[in-house]
């Protein structure tokens, strides 16, 4: 893809490149692809880059000429490798949504005018895409929300969401991965820690990668919760 | 060893910063003032990333159970050894049962203690520096016992070093433009780059919170722009027009405005403003 892209300073460390301001996979997509040949082709010059919905910021090394890796960046961009990928993994990670963890279920299902159980429904029966990591260590942005689960975020966050918590904000779902602040609907949680940051790789997901929320009983939450390494279902796309 | 006798107002261990994980949303960190942070590591010969402590506006009692070396950096305080005056910016020699008091703040925020080769905590994602749910521990509390690397040296300088009072004193926060600034009319960017600031009390390792000082005139507003990435130093703008500088502990991505971009020194120079204090952005090309 060859799309109108605009490279600047962002600071004295960092140069940001802006896509069209929209929000679309194929723009996620070419960002993805673009930030694996930076790292793939020029390692030397970066710290580290931060994708976005329709950005890409490069912290760049301290002796590197701003001026010069722009214009880089820029052959970089059209300079076809034939290495383009999409990702294909989809994670199935298992929710209680049982009402002890679910706080908010009762409140959201007056709001929609529905069930508790269609509220379950709704959302483990879509297929999530990861658009980036941001907002909190290891905090996945989701996309593909069922818009009868669009709901305003609460006027007054809370001091204190559990780590795990599955919630609703806007047009967005997500999860805690540590424990924080919030102001999303909380309607679950997952036994699964989405931040180990003492693993080698602290985060398991990878922007564009899938998520399938799995319903699972209370006994099965603390079973998973108990094992000291939980093997997550990871299933690849057209298996 | 050191043993926390009383911990101060809030104080945690800080190096240079947590590099290379911001793709999966984890801060940098490090020091709020990494310039009083390098300057006692300086004074120690230490390296130029070993933690020290950060407290903010009262320091810490500390009782040493070993023959150390310190230096403090930072906001002006009194400091007494046993019962002797410390002088800060300069090497002090600690003897075994000393106790070390170090007061509230006269001029600035943040007061910074390094020692002899570091604090010794484990390094997570390359990082000593203290962030809850990253580091085990997020903050040092009375009764806590602090790891030191055991290293013997004798004191290199003796002299104090005099630190500039602009550091501390000097109003004027030097900023580039930042990715939304183009989108705010000349009348509003002639208000950002000419007003008077004052620093409200909302203000933290995360960010700082600023009023306009002049009932007159509106902060400009500006709308949400789609989530992308914001590091320290970012002045985000905020549909209802409050503006906000991103600090050392901010998150890696936000949905506001983008506006301004604070230089390294100008967030240095920031996280020694009290609340109240009031600050002048400079634009410079």
């Amino acid at each position: 893809m060859s799309l109108p892209l605009i490279f600047e300073n962002f600071g004295a460390h960092a140069i940001l490149i802006s896509w069209p301001n929209e929000i679309n996979e194929s723009i996620r997509l070419d960002i993805f692809n673009f930030n694996q040949k930076i790292h793939r082709l020029i390692p030397d010059y970066i710290i580290e880059t931060v994708p976005a919905y329709c950005s890409l910021t490069i912290f760049i090394k301290v002796k590197v000429d701003h001026h010069e890796l722009i214009n880089k960046l820029k052959k970089l961009y059209h300079h076809n490798d034939d290495t383009t990928q999409v990702p294909t993994t989809i994670w199935k990670i298992p929710v209680c949504y049982d009402l002890e963890f679910g706080i908010d279920l009762t409140r959201l299902a007056q709001i929609k005018k529905c069930t508790t159980q269609s509220i379950v429904e709704l959302h483990s029966q879509a297929l999530y895409t990861v658009d980036f990591l941001g907002f909190l260590p290891g905090f996945p942005y989701l996309s593909g929300l069922n818009p009868l689960l669009h709901t305003p975020r609460l006027t007054k966050p809370r001091v204190v969401v559990k780590k795990g918590s599955v919630a609703i904000g806007g047009k967005q779902t997500g999860v805690y991965p540590i424990e924080s602040p919030g102001g999303w609907h909380i309607i679950g949680r997952t036994p699964i820690s989405f931040f180990n940051p003492h693993d080698s790789q602290p985060s398991f997901i990878n922007p564009l990668d899938k998520i399938r929320f799995q319903p699972i009983s209370k006994t099965d939450f603390d079973y998973i919760k108990k094992q000291q390494k939980y093997k997550i279902i990871k299933v690849l796309q057209n298996d | 060893m050191i043993e926390v006798i009383s911990a101060g107002l809030y104080t945690t261990i800080q190096d240079q910063g947590r590099c290379g994980f911001r793709n999966i949303g984890v801060p940098t960190s490090g020091a709020m003032d990494m310039y009083s942070a390098r300057l006692a590591n300086a004074l120690l010969d230490n390296d130029v990333d070993a933690a020290v402590m950060e407290m903010t506006y009262y320091g810490s009692t500390l009782k040493f159970n070993a023959d150390t070396l310190i230096a403090i950096t930072g906001a002006n305080c009194s400091i007494t050894l046993n019962t002797q005056a410390v002088k800060m910016n300069a090497v002090t020699a600690i003897s075994c049962g000393s106790i070390l008091k170090i007061g509230s703040t006269v001029k600035g925020v943040r007061i910074y203690m390094a020692i002899v080769g570091g604090f010794n905590y484990p390094k997570v994602l390359n990082s000593r520096s203290f962030y809850q749910g990253i580091t085990p521990v997020s903050q040092i509390y009375k009764g806590d016992r602090l790891n030191t690397v055991n290293q013997c040296r004798s004191i290199i300088n003796r002299s104090s070093l005099k630190v500039n009072n602009s550091h501390f004193d000097d109003q004027t926060i030097n900023v580039t433009t930042g990715p939304e600034f183009r989108l705010l009319d000349k009348i509003n960017q002639q208000i950002l780059c000419t007003k008077t600031f004052r620093i409200s009390t909302q203000s933290n390792r995360m960010a700082y919170k600023l009023e306009i000082n002049d009932n007159l005139t509106k902060t400009p507003k500006t709308k949400d722009i789609i989530t992308s990435c914001v590091q320290p130093g970012t002045v985000q703008l905020t549909p209802s027009g409050q503006l906000i500088v991103l600090m050392r502990d901010a998150q890696t991505t936000g949905g506001y405005a983008r506006i301004l971009q604070l230089t390294d020194n100008s967030i240095n120079r920031l996280s020694q403003k009290m609340a109240g204090k009031l600050i002048v952005f400079n634009l410079k090309d």
